[in-house]
């Protein structure tokens, strides 16, 4: 049996009882391609979502070429065209704002509102927190996608029926996150201190429990976008997220779908914008994380 | 420890008592009523107006609600408003198409990820480790509706190994009905295997580091010994949570490849009612899947704080 | 798409044929023609994959329709009578005859003798009246209501049932046979209600053996049938699967032995896969109405503006890549009341920017939403149609997409502006009426013109074939000038099978047929 690979000790294999503590290697993420590569990505995504309108592109709902025909040489043409002749590469940008700004604001909003909830809830304890929690329960044993479903059919598909939609889902994951992490915080010495000193609640609350709690909250941001990039995706397979011709990346799924066998290229190339996407939020994510879980034990 | 169960079950079903309230109230704020789908496209307003109060849809929501609860507590969770069929039928017919394709979806995640995490985790931060750790991101990013197409035109269509629509009951053969259910499990097991691999991996890496482990190696104890024996059991915890919760989900989250695969469960039992407004149905539906996802959620519970005190006394402080 | 005249004659989808045994349906496209492979087989089960199934089986409730419930409801009800080759003239099924001595008031059907439902009462006058009545009933809910309320008075006996309409009514066996009232169910079943659905009693070539909703329904043979070696089949396996591409590859890779579908894009894959092909053509087909009770369509040069605006040939692309026929008259090219010198509005961008000006001059500028359900070769349509409007000036054009109840309840209230749907008809007298008649419940549009009303009743009461085709002549032109809907694609219903499979006969609105279906082995 060679080289184990257990191996948790500094050097060799054998026993060695002479040592202290076991120097365990951290996994060290260090500046890996991949993380550069992710990074990349995503501001380069960030920025064509934000001045999609300043590209010399021609507009998403106008027919320039031939449907469903491959690439071109023309900047237009690079991704080809849609079923419409429509340009792939126009929708593809443009779709961005729907998949990434809806997402952005949807996490964003579902962070602060959920980061408020469950600070709340964790410190202030009682009748509040169990509110609180009873709330975030039955939003969580509801199924987002029905939940979503149902929305749609009330609201008409639409940028604030997502909002809503997808703010509703995610936040008690949210508000879950930071209860969690403020319970783990508030028996910590320093607030007890805090408290012995006089200092009130509220003082506590946001100057010494909500700076500690904001780390693995942020940290579970980009997981949460990349889910829920995903879930207007669905919807837009199921037919209802954001009506036409306003393009988004699930939505050009749906449509070239039916194209499998003639274009696939419809098809992949949105999945692939959003894999690329939600790969490379998963990764920054994991970095975050592995940031902040590292704080946390020193 | 009873207790601790009751509680929380107790609490769970008043949360699904509000989830159905939800329900109620978004159906009825949907434009277009079960009334309009029943009578269709040659109905007449009064019609219509008539069939309404008829099946009691002119009634204030929490009215509607307040029935629909004082029924289902003796027992009877109505009958569809549009086809008939009572709604306990309805559940009991599409629940084993769902629970199997979230069971195996379940099976084959575990499957594939314990094994996954058992490599990489003694090996961490090595290459081997970041290639899994590369793998598993890109298996998240694989969500089912992407994923189900392409198994399809790959395994169904191109290779004939799988059917590409249709289910087929267990009592019509075992292995039939796994075929039937192999793709669209696996559609939704991607991103599970993806999750549950991450979660395990690094317990297991923080468990590796503690002292017991050293101890156990320098007894000589060979690697994979002590991988299984002493490292795997303590770091399922967050396995065992994570894969109850993912069971719970996974039952109200198949709509996608029920519609696509043409699989006769909850899923499409509860994306027809909605889109024909059939209110009864829905609140049937939507409240077994809470109930089953509030049940999984405090038997994980109990079993965590059957294995930690410290859990158990934390909701009581 | 120029098809070969087959026949002049309205074409024959019907028993009579089926039972000679010979091929060629007369004026049914098929290539690799499934109906010619020699002298049926007994015995096998069919496995066919179709669109939607039913919420419940009471034939009144389901839709005589290829898009919907038709192969459920002949399968288990039967026909009383089918189409046949003349004008107006039947085949008979469970009726031996359908006739009328009055030039179309006095109807009396004559079933044959000794017909039983599969639960041993008798299938006689009483019970088609019965069946008929209730369909009238507005609380019922049937969508075939129009056509049986057109029955003032009945008079059963035996087996021969009388009735008198409140007016002339020359093709009624059509207004029948494009509906469920070719449907009779036991009213002995109809009267336990909803435990109809376990035990759908009738008098058809199958009787139901189990279904799973959302899954699929199996029937088995009937044996007591009216037709002694009929049907073929030991039995059927219905699958509905509403997405399209699913329900294509089904059939490719033998999941069914045929596939209902109106997808033209895959007949050139089926063709190329060694799949036999079945098409049934039909006159109108995929329409969009206007509203034209209110703004912006209550002015018919929006309408008109619209209609000329849209190049048909770049919808056809976007959504059948090309395939689907576009029409270019309300009736199709094989239709004796066809005339090519009343066209349908052709595409004029230069009139329709014109029209689109004129009416912004004057504030009213054509600003509107088109309502989509959620089907994908319907959304394409619309988007195709949006994309296109956007090339012009002073017209806005939005599109909304509700699911199925939300629509509907907005065509119902008429609060819609531009909304999808379809028409499809060989004999126009009903169909026609149906929509743009000013007293008809189905005229969504809202149309209201004497000189159409006229035509439509004379096309109904006249017996005389000239003056029928004339009166369907001035509903020809009038649409084109009034441009109550668009007509954007014909929906041609067609069945995708495997080398199989054979004996495919549809009628009227791509109602398939069951009792002559057969397997080769």
């Amino acid at each position: 049996m060679s080289a184990p690979t257990l191996s948790l000790t500094k050097g060799d294999d054998g026993p060695d009882v002479g040592k202290t503590l076991p120097d365990v290697p951290r996994v060290r993420r260090r500046r890996s391609p991949l993380m550069l590569l992710s990074v990349g990505w995503l501001a380069l995504v960030a920025l064509l979502a934000a001045f999609s309108g300043l590209l010399p592109l021609a507009g998403y709902g106008v027919p320039v070429g031939f449907p469903r025909s491959g690439s071109t040489l023309s900047l237009d043409g690079l991704l080809g065209f849609d079923h419409l002749g429509r340009s792939v590469l126009s929708r593809a940008v443009y779709g961005s704002r729907a998949s990434l700004i809806v997402g952005a604001i949807s996490s964003i909003t579902a962070m602060c509102v959920g980061t408020l909830l469950g600070l709340i809830a964790g410190y202030f304890r009682g009748w509040v927190d169990t509110a609180v929690m009873y709330f975030t329960d039955a939003l969580l044993a509801f199924p987002p996608l029905v939940l979503l479903l149902a929305l749609s059919s009330v609201l008409q598909p639409s940028y604030t029926t997502l909002l809503v939609g997808l703010t509703a889902v995610v936040t008690p994951s949210f508000v879950r996150l930071a209860r969690a992490n403020t319970l783990a915080w508030s028996n910590r010495e320093f607030v007890l201190a805090a408290t012995n000193m006089g200092a009130s609640q509220l003082r506590i609350a946001v100057r010494e429990v909500l700076p500690n709690i904001l780390p693995p909250v942020v940290a579970f941001l980009p997981t949460v976008l990349a889910a829920l990039i995903v879930a207007e995706g669905s919807l837009s397979f199921l037919g209802m997220g954001i009506p036409s011709p306003t393009p988004s990346w699930g939505g050009m799924i749906a449509d070239g779908r039916t194209h499998l066998y003639e274009a696939p290229q419809l098809v992949l190339a949105p999945a692939l914008i959003i894999f690329f996407t939600v790969f490379a939020l998963n990764q920054c994510g994991d970095h975050f994380r592995e940031r902040v879980d590292g704080a946390v034990r020193d | 420890m009873l207790w601790f169960g009751v509680r929380r079950l107790a609490r769970g079903l008043l949360v699904v008592l509000f989830v159905s309230f939800l329900v109620v109230a978004l159906l009825a704020l949907a434009p277009g009523s079960p009334a309009t789908v029943i009578l269709g496209e040659n109905a007449t307003p009064e019609a219509v107006a008539d069939l309404e109060r008829q099946l009691g849809l002119d009634q204030p929501v929490w009215v509607q609600w307040w029935h629909w609860i004082g029924a289902a507590f003796q027992g009877d969770l109505g009958t569809s408003l549009v086809n008939g069929v009572t709604v306990l039928d309805a559940v009991t017919t599409a629940l084993p198409v769902t629970l199997e394709i979230a069971v195996l979806a379940l099976l084959i995640s575990l499957g594939i990820s314990i094994p996954l995490a058992l490599l990489a985790a003694p090996r961490a931060g090595s290459a081997a480790d970041r290639g899994v750790g590369a793998l598993t991101s890109v298996l998240l990013a694989i969500p089912a509706f992407v994923a189900a197409p392409l198994l399809v035109y790959l395994f169904a269509i191109q290779l004939r190994w799988f059917p590409v629509t249709g289910w087929v009951p267990l009592s019509e053969g075992i292995g039939a009905n796994l075929r039937s259910a192999f793709l669209p499990a696996l559609s939704v097991a991607l991103i599970e295997i993806a999750a549950f691999q991450r979660v395990l991996r690094a317990d297991l890496v923080t468990t590796l580091r503690e002292d017991y482990i050293d101890a156990a190696r320098t007894k000589g104890l060979s690697a994979r010994y002590v991988l299984l024996r002493h490292a795997l059991r303590p770091s399922s915890f967050s396995l065992l949570t994570v894969s109850g919760m993912s069971l719970g989900r996974l039952l109200g989250g198949t709509i996608i490849v029920e519609f696509l695969f043409t699989l006769p469960g909850l899923g499409q039992l509860v994306a027809t009612s909605v889109s024909s407004r059939d209110v009864v149905t829905v609140q049937g539906v939507v409240a077994f899947v809470a109930m089953a996802y509030v049940l999984v959620n405090t038997l994980v519970d109990i079993g965590y704080g059957f294995l930690d005190p410290r859990v158990r006394l934390a909701d009581t402080r | 798409m120029k098809r070969l005249r087959i026949t002049p004659l309205i074409v024959a989808m019907a028993g009579a044929v089926a039972l000679s045994g010979c091929g060629g349906d007369g004026g049914g496209r098929s290539s690799d023609d499934p109906n010619a492979a020699g002298p049926p087989q007994p015995g096998g089960t069919m496995r066919i994959a179709t669109y939607s199934e039913p919420r419940m089986l009471d034939p009144a409730l389901m839709f005589n329709q290829y898009s919907n419930h038709a192969l459920f409801g002949n399968a288990l009800y039967g026909t009383l009578v089918t189409p046949a080759e003349e004008e107006g003239g039947v085949t008979p099924s469970l009726a031996e005859s359908f006739t009328t001595s009055d030039k179309g008031t006095t109807w009396t059907l004559k079933l044959r003798d000794g017909l039983k439902f599969s639960d041993g009462t008798p299938l006689d006058a009483k019970a088609v009246e019965y069946n008929w009545r209730r369909t009238a009933d507005p609380e019922l809910g049937s969508e075939s209501r129009p056509a049986a309320a057109l029955v003032k008075k009945y008079e059963a006996e035996g087996q021969t049932l009388t009735i008198e309409l409140d007016s002339p009514y020359t093709t009624f066996p059509d207004a029948v046979m494009s509906t469920s009232l070719n449907w009779i169910a036991s009213p002995k079943a109809l009267e336990t209600g909803d435990k109809f659905n376990e035990n759908p009693v009738g008098a058809g070539p199958f009787v139901l053996e189990k279904w799973t909703r959302g899954g699929e329904m199996r029937v088995k043979k009937n044996p007591s049938y009216h037709e002694k070696d009929r049907p073929y089949l030991d039995g059927l396996v219905i699958k509905p699967i509403q997405d399209e591409d699913q329900r294509f590859n089904s059939v490719l890779t033998n999941g069914a032995d045929a596939a209902v579908t109106a997808t033209p894009q895959f007949l050139d894959r089926a063709r190329s896969s060694g799949l036999s092909i079945y098409e049934f053509p039909t006159s109108g087909g995929i329409k969009a109405n206007f509203n034209t009770r209110t703004a912006p369509f209550n002015d018919p040069r929006a309408r008109e503006a619209v209609v000329k605006a849209l190049d048909l040939n770049a919808v056809n692309q976007a959504t059948y890549a090309g395939k689907s026929e576009v029409p270019h008259s309300l009736f199709d090219e094989d239709s004796p009341f066809f005339r090519d010198d009343l066209p349908l509005p052709k595409h004029d961008k230069a009139t329709a920017q014109r029209l689109f000006d004129q009416l912004a001059v004057e504030g009213k500028p054509v600003k509107f939403k088109i309502t989509s359900f959620p089907s994908p070769s319907g959304l394409k349509a619309v988007q195709a149609m949006q994309a296109q409007l956007q090339n012009y000036r002073n017209v806005t054009c939005e599109v909304e997409v509700l699911d199925y109840p939300a629509a509907l309840a907005k065509q119902l209230d008429k609060t819609f502006q531009m909304i999808p749907g379809g028409i499809m008809f060989r004999e126009p007298a009903f169909a026609l009426y149906f929509e743009m008649h000013s007293k008809s419940s189905g005229n969504i549009s809202g149309i209201d013109d004497p000189e159409v009303d006229k035509a439509l009743e004379t096309g109904r009461s006249s017996s005389d074939p000239a003056e029928r085709r004339e009166a369907f002549a001035v509903v020809s032109r009038k649409a084109a000038e009034l441009n109550p809907l668009l007509l954007y694609a014909r929906a041609n219903p067609t069945v995708i099978s495997s080398k199989k499979a054979h004996g495919f006969h549809m009628y009227n609105r791509g109602s398939l047929l069951v009792d002559g279906l057969w397997l080769s082995r």
